[in-house]
This record gives C-alpha cells, sequence and structure tokens, in this order.
C-alpha cells in the first residue's frame, strides 16, 4: 500500500512537470478488467440551497426527485457502483454540510459506503444551479465536485453532464451519459420519429409531418438526422437539421430511397435505391449530388452498415436464396458473404472499435441479436428471450440498444456488448422500433 | 477494491487538469472540497458554466406536405390515393382488378395467382384510359428495409407480368409500402398472408 502511494505520487509529480493529462494518464477503474465487485456508494438527497418560497415548494420536491433519479439511473447504468439504501444512512442531512469539513465520513464509512455523493440547487426564476460533489470516504477527500447552470425543466441533463465528467475521471474513458437515441413509434397513429435522452426519458417527436417515417439515423456530428419518409408521396430520404428545423429531400429517385447511412466522414451516403429495377446498394456524394451504384443482381440488397474506417459496407441480400450478411469492400469492389446459418440475418451494425458487427438473425421466426467478427468468424448470441432486433452501438462501444417485441408492442432495451445486462427503457412513447444510439455528442 | 485505491490522487489530478483546460466546450466550474457552499454563492460565479438543454428544433412543419400519401405526380380529378376508393371498389366489385398475393420472403408470381393477373391485364386492356398504381406490401416478420424492398419487388413482378401481357408501361407506376400497411393487423400465418400482396389503385380513368 505504501509502494503505492509512493508510486502515485511520483506518477503525479511526473504528469505535472511534463503536462500529461487527459485520457492517456488516467485509468482509475480498468473497464477491460472483469468487474466483479461494484463500488458501494451513498447519494445523499440534494438540499435546496435558496429560499423557499411556498409556491415553489412542489417545484423543489420535483427537482429533488429528477435530480436523484437521473443520477441513480446513471451510476447504476455505469455498472460501476452499487446504490446503498437511503434507509441506512446514520448522517443527519439537516445538519451535515456539503464538502469535505461538513461530512462526518465516519458515518458513511460505518454504512459501508466507499464513496459518496451529495450536490444542492438553486432555483431562480427560469435558472437551475446545481452543485455536485463526489467523496471517497476512506481518504476523506472530495474527488471531483462540478457546479452547473441549466434550466429546471431539464435537471436530468445536468446530471447526465455531471455522470460523463465523473465516469471519465475514474475510469479515463468518455461517458455516454449526454448521448440521445432516435427511435420510430405509431404510438400516435402513424409512424413519426422521436429523440430521448441515452435512457429513453425526455422522448419527443421530431417529425410531424402525419405520413410513415422510418429509419432515423445519426449524422457523425450528431447535428442532422436522414430518415425515409413518404410525406411527399412515396419512400424518399430526408435530411433533417436538429438545431434550424430545416428539412430537406435527399434523395427523391423513383422506386424506393432508403436505408440512407452517413459514411464515418458524413461527406456520403450509402442508401439503397430500386429505380427500374431491383433493390441496389448506392453511395451518394452529398456534396456533388452524385451516385454510385454498388451492387448490380436481381435480389434485394439493403441496410448497409459502414466499417468505422469507411473502407466496407456490410449489408442484407437475399442473392443466396435468403437475407443474409455480407460485406463489400469499397476499394475492390469484391463482396464476401459472411453468414451461412439462420434464416433470416439482417440489420448489421458494425461496432465503434471496427471488431464486431452485431446483427438480428432468425431461425424459426424469432429474431435475437448476435455478434461476429467482420470476417463472419466466432458469431455468439446475445440475447434468448423475445423477439429482437435492430441492434445499435453506443459510441463508447461497451452497450447495444435493440427493440424486443412482445404481445403486438415494441420496446427498447440497453444490454452490455457481451449480452448481460439488458434493462428496458422507459421511453413513455410506447410501440417503439428501430432504435439507433447516437455519436458522442459532446 | 485494490482497484479502488487508485482513485485516491484523483483530488489533486482534478485540480491539474482542471487548470488546464479552461477552454474546452461545457467544462463546468470546479469546486473545491472546503468550500462552504453558502445560498447564492454560484450565482456570483462567473465560471458556473451554462448546461444547454439542446433540445433538438423539431421538423419545421410549415415547409411541409400535409396532404399524406396523395400521388400529387398521377392526380387529376380522377385521383385515388387509397386501395378503399370508390373507383377501385367499383373495378373490384366488377371482378376485374384482383389483389395477388405471394409467399413469404417471395416476389414471384404464384402460378395459382397468374389467372387473376390475366383478368386483370385483360380488364387493363379494355379499359385503355385506366392508369393504375401497383402498391407492394410484405407481412410484419423481418426488418423494415427489408420489406420495403420485398413490397418493391413484389410490385415490380406485377407490373413486369403486365407489360408482358402488353399492357403499356406508361399506365403502370408502383410504390412499395413494405410492412406499413397491413390489411389484417393480426399476426399469425392466416393476417400473415393476407398481407403479403400487390393492390391495384386506379389513377386515373381518361
Amino acid at each position: 500500500m505504501l509502494k503505492k502511494t509512493i508510486f502515485l505520487g511520483i506518477f503525479l509529480l511526473f504528469a505535472t512537470l511534463s503536462g500529461i493529462r487527459g485520457a492517456e494518464a488516467k485509468v482509475y477503474i480498468d473497464l477491460s478488467a472483469p468487474q466483479s465487485k461494484k463500488l458501494p456508494i451513498a447519494i445523499q438527497d440534494f438540499k435546496i440551497l435558496s429560499p423557499v418560497q411556498p409556491e415553489s415548494a412542489t417545484t423543489v420536491k420535483r427537482l429533488n426527485e429528477e435530480l436523484m433519479d437521473a443520477l441513480k439511473t446513471d451510476l447504476k447504468f455505469s455498472g460501476l457502483f452499487e446504490i446503498i439504501d437511503k434507509k441506512a444512512y446514520i448522517e443527519d442531512p439537516l445538519k451535515a454540510g456539503l464538502t469535505e469539513s461538513g461530512t462526518d465520513f465516519k458515518q458513511w464509512r460505518a454504512i459501508g459506503a466507499y464513496a459518496l455523493i451529495k450536490g444542492g440547487f438553486i432555483l431562480e426564476k427560469d435558472r437551475l444551479t446545481v452543485e455536485v460533489r463526489f467523496f471517497d470516504s476512506v481518504t476523506e477527500k472530495q474527488v471531483i465536485g462540478k457546479r452547473y447552470m441549466g434550466s429546471p425543466d431539464n435537471p436530468r441533463r445536468v446530471i447526465h453532464y455531471f455522470t460523463d465528467q465523473l465516469y471519465e475521471e475514474l475510469t479515463g474513458r468518455k461517458g455516454i451519459f449526454t448521448t440521445r437515441l432516435l427511435f420510430v413509434s405509431d404510438k400516435e397513429g402513424n409512424k413519426e420519429v422521436y429523440m430521448s435522452d441515452y435512457d429513453g426519458r425526455n422522448a419527443i417527436k421530431i417529425t410531424r409531418n402525419r405520413s410513415i417515417n422510418l429509419s432515423p439515423q445519426w449524422s457523425p456530428d450528431g447535428k442532422r438526422i436522414i430518415y425515409v419518409s413518404y410525406k411527399k408521396g412515396s419512400p424518399n430520404l430526408h435530411m433533417l437539421d436538429l438545431r434550424t428545423g430545416k428539412d430537406s429531400a435527399v434523395s427523391e429517385r423513383p422506386g424506393i430511397n432508403i436505408g440512407g447511412r452517413f459514411s464515418p466522414d458524413g461527406g456520403k451516403v450509402a442508401l439503397t435505391l430500386s429505380g427500374d429495377k431491383s433493390p441496389e446498394l448506392h453511395i451518394l456524394d452529398l456534396n456533388s449530388g452524385e451516385y454510385r451504384k454498388l451492387t448490380d443482381n436481381f435480389g434485394i440488397d439493403v441496410s448497409p452498415s459502414w466499417s468505422p474506417d469507411g473502407a466496407k459496407l456490410a449489408f442484407v441480400s437475399d442473392t443466396s436464396g435468403n437475407p443474409h450478411i455480407f460485406v463489400l469492400d469499397l476499394l475492390t469492389g469484391n463482396i464476401k458473404r459472411l453468414t451461412f446459418n439462420g434464416k433470416y440475418n439482417s440489420s448489421p451494425a458494425w461496432s465503434p472499435d471496427g471488431r464486431l458487427i452485431a446483427y438480428s438473425r432468425s431461425d424459426n421466426g424469432v429474431f435475437n441479436i448476435w455478434v461476429m467478427q467482420p470476417d463472419g468468424a466466432g458469431s455468439a448470441q446475445l440475447t434468448f428471450e423475445g423477439n429482437n432486433r435492430s441492434p445499435s452501438w453506443s459510441p463508447d462501444g461497451r452497450f447495444i440498444i435493440y427493440s424486443s417485441a412482445a404481445r403486438g408492442n415494441s420496446s427498447l432495451y440497453i444490454m452490455r456488448s457481451d449480452g448481460t445486462g439488458s434493462m428496458r427503457l422507459e421511453t413513455g412513447i410506447g410501440n417503439e422500433k428501430s432504435p439507433v444510439w447516437s455519436p458522442f455528442l459532446q | 477494491m485494490r482497484r479502488y485505491y487508485k482513485i485516491l490522487p484523483l483530488l489533486f489530478l482534478t485540480l491539474i487538469i482542471a487548470a488546464g483546460c479552461g477552454g474546452k466546450k461545457m467544462v463546468s466550474e470546479d469546486i473545491a472540497g472546503q468550500a462552504a457552499p453558502a445560498a447564492g454563492e454560484a450565482e456570483k460565479s462567473p465560471q458556473a458554466v451554462l448546461v444547454p438543454e439542446d433540445k433538438p428544433v423539431t421538423e419545421d412543419v410549415r415547409s411541409e406536405d400535409l396532404s399524406g400519401a396523395a400521388d400529387t405526380k398521377s392526380g387529376g380529378k380522377f385521383a385515388s390515393i387509397s386501395p378503399g376508393d370508390e373507383l377501385t371498389k367499383e373495378a373490384e366489385t366488377k371482378g376485374t382488378l384482383f389483389t395477388i398475393y405471394f409467399d413469404y420472403d417471395r416476389y414471384t408470381i404464384r402460378d395459382e395467382d397468374k389467372d387473376n393477373l390475366n383478368k386483370n391485364a385483360k380488364w387493363l386492356t379494355l379499359n385503355a384510359g385506366v392508369k393504375v398504381r401497383i402498391e407492394g406490401h410484405a407481412d410484419e416478420r423481418g426488418e423494415t428495409e427489408y420489406n420495403l424492398a420485398l413490397g418493391d419487388k413484389r410490385a415490380k413482378s406485377v407490373e413486369k407480368y403486365l407489360e408482358d401481357m402488353g399492357v403499356k408501361n406508361v399506365r403502370l407506376s408502383t410504390i412499395s409500402y413494405g410492412e406499413e400497411k397491413p390489411v389484417d393487423p393480426g399476426n399469425g400465418e392466416d393476417a400473415w398472408a393476407k398481407n403479403r400482396r400487390a393492390e391495384f389503385v386506379i389513377n386515373s380513368t381518361n
């Protein structure tokens, strides 16, 4: 122990002198190591730090509940912590402070809390200021303390910012707590595109054209989405700028214009056009407006997924009789078949590190999520219950979101990329399908 | 537990990092562990950084064509937008335009459907002014995008068959709805069999 402390002291000195900082210099919780034990953590209720007017009492209560719920959701989701039940807490929140000196760490150690989070907020008219501190209750030191200003309408957002920073401090890796989801729901009659936080909350409808809207996808910078819409009568690709609300047609050729996927550099879109003949893969250059045809056969070629280096496309083709997954080398034009088992393989999704392709496979009419290596080897089944489709990776590659149907209703689930820890998302919308995880948004 | 002890020097490192990255977007203000959190303190602090709501701006509805699935290209006064409209019903009650059905995940015309398709071709030959749209559909199994392609293939199989029977290409158009417009919303083979189809909709009669 002593040896380790000295080593870390030297390390810190080195870090200070050489100016090394950032991800390469800090890994405190090694995510690649098997996570046998979660860290027991206590979260004290948020304190209101401004005078409470009688008329704002309800708002104050709601804000604490929202902040606490978001914090618990994020911490559970991180997979690093085990939250100790509030009933066990000994320290009197009315007497204790929010800082190191105002905290009796003995009382937290007594209930087994190795870490502690305390926070408070100030509510003004249209501004919510929140401070959050993460303490190591063994060393009795604050590890990270942050103050944020946000909107009282969306207190969860503030917490997601905090958890992103906490996660990065502890693991050296970017957190995904400020990322978002796109999905499709027909809960109001026709299919529209919705957007929510990563945990499914704060879902809002972002298309409102009352036709059929399908297959939303993120641009690599997360500022635009591309989707299929029938709003002009036939299935065309549209692009919506999320900052301006400007919506424009991207591809309106005769036949179907579907399955648009941005290239990793954002300059191109892979899509399927049928024209007068068969549905074939194409690449549309967004700057020149020129199409390049990639496949030419009598069958169906759909659902392209770019490799992270932009050199290859995984896609679904029925040229071998049933839908199977193939990979196309964009430089050589070579096509290689990846799946040989199962009756229906679809929805390929390349992992952010390029090492795996997730897909959905059906042997008997029921779909499950699988992964395989990009050469087709090492296929492994990740889900075993329900009817599971449309896998999409979190930008850090640690999680997969998918839709799961039961009794005519479809819900969104998130699991770890090894198939464990699946968790249903409460979007409050209903019948959610075709989820896609955003890139890092900050 | 051992791994956790590595967190200990974080306090210092946090300070080092915080000092070095003031220009980074969305960095919030670090607050020291010993600072008394007096009410209103944050208010005075210029460094407390705004967390933007960044709520997406939704689709600009004003620029929208809200007429639903109307086929604006082939309109005219006999414009027909749904399989249930009167012109189409009339043709159907006279036994003139049959819906063509398909096997699961297939888009070839089945032998048992050729009779009906031949009758459709004959009716179109007798009513030379009529233009039709062939709508291809899939059942709910399978994936959204594959089913859109499947509906497209089915509609085009029917179109090709009619062209081979001598119906002029200009009188025919196709659209795929994939799995989006089932006639029977149930699941099970009975419902699915009804939904794997190509329907005829009369666009114009002049």
